[in-house]
């Protein structure tokens, strides 16, 4: 197949239903200074499913919220806006997407590593003194362009996985020997659709290789978190690889052997309350 | 923005002959076999000892 019939068939990704809103809504009237919190409150109220989901996040231990979270605006006073328009975000993503159908494509498995990646990227981000909430948004949707190949194109994802199962090679080589182009650029094409701001989409872009720079960026952070999470193998798929990090990136991180260790135990503690509470 | 990759095309290709993948070990070292590609690569990949050290302190 040529470079042009593959972009053919992935135009099918322009498919893709758009997020709900006021989830746009929200990530636009985080960069404002103007912001109705009564008026978020309202509009996220009227659509049940995403509030009454986005409720159940909040109410997991992942938030460390004492009693018990009940309506968005309590969420907003407790958690503050920013986290709740994560948990809008993960919410609506994890809704807006329909269920992909694809041999060897495992959803479950999927969600696991890219709330792994975004539990550990918040991590590092904290301890770097970086946005912690657009680290956790770009390291949940690190991937997201293999979940939209999974959704509107899962033929061209099967022949990738039977691909990089027959060479046991790293996904994005497969990927880019098959498709003519990689989840990372196919998801950061969703998220600018999707109107993410450009750290996110660079993050998501780029995750694979973070480009230089004078310090440490929320896409080193998704890079390495991504190696982090496939080493510590949450995701239990049995041909798990961890793909090469660039030592640059890793070295602006500069985070220190204790530092590195704490994150890893924390990752793993709490990837099996926030799957659940997603219902992922 | 970073553009770099928004266009980038990479060719479509057959199918290269490679060694056959070898099979994880029964009772093998699982982190050795996660950190497969690098070590074919005779690369030193920078969390593969921080991770055998994690999971020593986890068993200890």
């Amino acid at each position: 197949m040529t470079a042009a019939s593959a972009s053919v068939q992935l135009d099918k990704l322009r498919e893709l239903p758009s997020l709900p809103q006021v989830v746009i809504d929200l990530q636009s009237a985080l960069s404002r200074e103007d912001v109705s919190i009564d008026a978020i409150a309202d509009t996220v109220s009227l659509d049940q499913a995403l509030a009454a989901k986005a409720l159940r996040v909040a109410n997991c231990s992942f938030y460390g919220v004492p009693g018990r979270v009940v309506s968005i605006r309590q969420a907003i006073g407790m958690l503050g806006l920013r986290s709740v328009s994560t948990v809008l975000t993960i919410a609506a993503v994890s809704q807006s997407i329909p269920r992909p159908s694809c041999p060897g494509f495992d959803l479950e498995r999927y969600w696991r590593h890219s709330v792994a990646v975004a539990l550990c990227a918040r991590d590092m981000a904290r301890t770097l003194r970086l946005d912690a909430d657009v680290a956790f948004t770009a390291g949940l949707l690190h991937d997201l362009g293999r979940l939209a190949l999974a959704s509107q194109a899962s033929a061209r994802l099967a022949e990738t996985l039977r691909r990089r199962d027959e060479l046991d090679c790293a996904m994005l080589e497969a990927e880019r020997a098959t498709l003519g182009t990689d989840h990372a650029a196919l998801g950061a094409q969703v998220a600018v659709r999707w109107h993410f701001g450009p750290a996110i989409v660079d993050a998501i872009r780029l995750h694979h290789e973070p480009p230089a720079a004078p310090r440490v960026t929320v896409t080193d952070i998704v890079h390495i978190a991504d190696g982090i999470a496939h080493a510590l193998d949450v995701a239990g798929d049995p041909n798990e690889m961890v793909p090469p990090l660039d030592p640059t990136a890793w070295n602006r991180a500069g985070l220190t052997e204790g530092q590195m260790l704490l994150i890893l135990e924390s990752t793993e503690a709490e990837v099996d309350g926030l799957c659940d509470a997603l219902a992922v | 923005m970073n553009d770099d990759t928004a266009t980038r095309v990479y060719p479509v290709s057959p199918p290269e002959v490679r060694p056959t993948p070898s099979a994880e070990p029964a009772q093998g070292d699982r982190v050795e076999w996660l950190f497969r590609d690098a070590l074919r690569r005779r690369q030193v990949h920078p969390l593969m000892e921080l991770l055998r050290r994690y999971r020593g302190q986890e068993g200890a």
